[in-house]
């Protein structure tokens, strides 16, 4: 296999799973009605919720102890 | 050999020393040739009676080399060295804004290196970045699904996007790298050009 078709091949993965994943994660958020209010709230501790909706704002990321985040992505008002 | 001859071949062979001096020798041996020939030798004999070039020219650089380098008189030391003080305000600043420029080139090359590396790095850090929420999301998704379905498939989608976005930026990260390299050895190279001409022209 030459490394352009590899290339492309993971360029293809990569675009399906971006197409796969927001699928998947509309779906979710149509389960609930879509009103991103009613997503389970963040906690303290629970660091492997990386997606949280609070006071109308939307954030993914790693949050530590004390709201410290390691990676955070977005943050929607 | 002919007189022009003997004077080009001798010109070539001291071409090390400084045009005057070179010149002064060239107009000595010529006038030595001259005097033979009026004394009613053939031209080739006036010059074969001296000598050939290569003799005379290695005895000449040879000459020049034994003698010794003229001291310095000690009144010019002194006023070397107080000419040196009082001029100390002037060249002391002029050293100054040499270093500063000097200073100033480096930090403008080493920012340019930055500025070509930037983008890269930004796509590498995203890369890395997305990799571990990616994980992160996916595996935590499964543990909130137990908790609440809506929440887990959410982060799960999420954790999958973070997956394909990590597959795209790394090979972004890995395509540009590739370009950079090529732009910071492009760049390196008109640098080194840039000093080898200044190089050139000084010597």
């Amino acid at each position: 296999m030459n490394i352009k078709s590899l290339k492309s091949k993971i360029l293809l993965a990569g675009i399906i799973f971006m197409l796969v994943g927001t699928t998947v994660g509309l779906i979710g958020l149509g389960m609930t009605g879509f009103e991103p209010d009613r997503l389970m709230k963040w906690k303290e501790g629970r660091w492997y919720q990386t997606v949280n909706y609070t006071n109308g704002n939307f954030w993914i990321g790693i949050r530590l102890k004390d709201g410290r985040y390691i990676t955070s992505f977005t943050t929607f008002d | 050999m002919k007189k022009d001859e003997f004077l080009s071949s001798l010109e070539r062979l001291l071409r090390s020393l400084k045009r005057e001096e070179r010149n002064r020798f060239l107009s000595y041996y010529a006038e030595m040739i001259e005097d033979y020939m009026e004394d009613g030798c053939e031209e080739e004999d006036a010059v074969q009676r001296i000598g050939s070039p290569g003799e005379i020219a290695q005895e000449i650089l040879s000459d020049r080399e034994t003698q010794p380098a003229r001291p310095t008189p000690t009144w010019m030391k002194i006023g070397v060295i107080v000419l040196l003080i009082l001029g100390s305000p002037l060249w002391g600043s002029l050293v100054l804004v040499a270093i500063c420029c000097a200073l100033a080139v480096v930090i403008m090359v080493m920012s340019a290196y930055v500025i070509i590396w930037c983008i890269p790095f930004i796509f590498g850090v995203f890369s890395v970045s997305s990799l571990v929420l990616a994980v992160v999301s996916t595996v935590g998704s499964v543990i909130i699904m137990f908790r609440d379905t809506a929440t887990g498939t959410v982060q799960m989608g999420v954790g999958i996007l973070l997956a394909g976005i990590f597959l795209v930026t790394a090979l972004l990260t890995l395509e540009l790298g590739k370009r950079f390299v090529g732009v910071t050895k492009k760049f390196s190279r008109w640098l080194a050009g840039l000093y080898q001409k200044r190089r050139g022209v000084r010597a």
